[in-house]
């Protein structure tokens, strides 16, 4: 079964073409990251004035680099939330003039479950599976009973973990995107500063805005010379801190055959060798970290994810709705 | 020629399917902030209630703006995408002049928000002059009592008259612009982003 994905949800305007949710025949990803980087963050109605621009072209150069026409396509994926409502728009719209045109299945697809499916290409998934979800907008200990079943454990009753990065880069003044610029700081740092510890009343829930606004007072009431190095070591231990102690708390309590690392964060250097270190005390796990291109957004995954929840039956019709706050579970 | 006309810009959901001179079918209902929801649904109601298969379309002719910036990103990305990868012809009118229609003479506005309207003036599908973004302020004293007006009407203190224009597509074929390079084609926003310029 050969899938169309197609992503839009940010600020990436992506298609692939995924075989049998395994085969990658092709993955392309226009990214609008210099535009964005000019202005420090997304704006929403460039973003998707940019999708519009490119959607026809990316669209294109997926099929030909499959070498396929559009009538080789079994079937149409798309993401249709989380997001930019104006972003995700473009996408559907697209998918659907396309699933209509076709007459072929229209799969509705959650950003997040094609981040957690983006390990599949890695490796072959067994369940129960857990998975730690970490991006920009989410953080999330997520639970598999079985294929296409989420349960989610724990959540951030805050910040999200990326947008903890991206604040705290820019009281740094550092730019945008501003998690990959911590984690290279902190490599070179060393223990200096002191933040404070991180408490939440479900133990597998995150908070990370105390540890934030510790940073930002650390940065207002510099008495000496504040090393960017040391504070960005000090950040990256306590904010991938508390996501490895709830992670092993969660393989203590629940049973666990598989754990993944998903989104955008599972790029953070830390977290990939800690994540990779937990073999040691947990050997009869199987262990997957994303490859780093899955970690960007990509229309690959998106794909992965649809042939699996095709097979569970997942199809929308025509009407199906862009939903910024989606849920998937 | 199996065309499809399509209408997204503003308050409407306009879809007329039309073959040569004859109106197939049609549809002209409110669909503001459910374009998305609606368009390809009551596309394949348009297509199904004239026993036509989807592939038997071989134009679209759809309004490129001014408008609500979501509404036209709507129209014009399933004109991009079927124009682009499935061989159907696209053609592009401004949704002013879809109002108008082939109109002796006639005044079009339409709401832009924050105070101001898209305006242009038609003469028998011309623009006179150009279609641009107005304080409210300065279109009320520009128009006199005895200028004839069509769209949002009541933000002047005259009356808000949307016509059935689902004939205006046909009416209008010779205005039809026709789109070569289709993955270029962009909506016409008018009003340009104050950040962004491509
Ligand atoms: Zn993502």
């Amino acid at each position: 079964m050969r899938i169309c994905a197609i992503e839009t949800s940010c600020d990436e305007t992506a298609v692939a073409i995924i075989e049998d949710g395994k085969t990658v025949l092709s993955n392309i990803v226009s990214s609008q990251i210099n535009v964005h980087q000019a202005f420090g963050g997304v704006i929403p109605e460039v973003a998707s004035r940019i999708h519009v621009e490119n959607i026809s072209l990316v669209l294109n150069e997926a099929l030909s680099e499959a070498k396929m026409s559009l009538d080789d396509v079994d079937a149409f994926a798309i993401t249709h939330g989380p997001g930019l409502i104006g972003s995700l728009h473009v996408g559907l719209i697209a998918a659907k003039a396309l699933a209509w045109y076709t007459q072929k299945p229209l799969i509705p697809v959650h950003h997040i479950t094609g981040h957690i499916y983006a390990n599949n290409f890695v490796s072959e998934l067994t369940y129960p599976m857990l998975a730690l979800v970490v991006s920009g907008g989410h953080t999330e200990l997520v639970y598999l009973k079985e294929e296409f079943d989420f349960e989610i454990l724990g959540s951030t009753q805050d910040d999200a973990i990326g947008e903890a990065y991206d604040k705290v880069a820019r009281v740094m003044g550092l730019s945008y995107p501003g998690g990959p610029m911590i984690d290279k700081l902190a490599r070179t740092g060393k223990p200096h500063y002191k933040l404070p510890k991180i408490k939440t009343q479900n133990p597998f829930d995150f908070s990370f805005s105390g540890l934030k606004s510790a940073v930002l007072q650390l940065v207002h009431k510099q008495t000496e010379d504040l090393n960017h190095e040391d504070l960005a070591f000090a950040f990256q231990e306590a904010a991938v801190g508390e996501l490895m102690q709830k992670t092993r708390l969660a393989f203590d309590t629940y049973s666990v055959k598989h754990f993944v690392l998903a989104g955008g964060v599972a790029a953070n250097s830390r977290l990939r060798e800690l994540v990779l270190g937990l073999s040691e005390n947990y050997p009869d796990v199987q262990i997957t970290i994303p490859p780093l291109w899955c970690c960007t957004d990509n229309a690959a995954m998106i794909g992965a994810v649809a042939y699996i929840a095709f097979k569970h039956g997942v199809q929308a019709d025509l009407s199906l709705s862009a939903n910024p706050g989606l849920d998937y579970a | 020629m199996i065309t499809l006309g399509i209408d997204t810009s503003f308050h409407y959901l306009t879809l007329v399917l039309f073959d040569e001179q004859h109106i197939l079918a049609s549809i002209q209902k409110v669909a503001f902030k459910k374009q998305s929801e609606l368009v390809l649904v009551e596309i394949e109601q348009l297509f199904l209630s004239c026993g036509l298969k989807p592939n038997a379309l071989e134009a679209i002719v759809v309004t490129d703006g001014p408008g609500s910036y979501t509404g036209l990103r709507i129209g014009l990305t399933i004109a991009k995408v079927l124009g682009s990868l499935a061989n159907v012809k696209i053609y592009t009118l401004s949704s002013l002049q879809v109002l108008a229609g082939l109109d002796e003479d006639i005044h079009v506005l339409l709401d832009a928000r924050a105070k101001r309207v898209y305006y242009a003036h038609y003469q028998k599908g011309n623009v006179i002059g150009e279609e641009k973004i107005l304080p409210l302020e300065t279109l009320s004293n520009q128009l006199g009592p005895n200028d004839r007006i069509i769209g949002d009407g009541a933000l002047i203190n005259r009356e808000t008259r949307y016509p059935d224009y689902t004939e205006h597509f046909i009416q209008l074929i010779d205005k039809w612009i026709p789109i070569r390079d289709i993955d270029a084609l962009i909506p016409r926003y008018l009003k340009a982003n104050e950040d962004y310029h491509p």
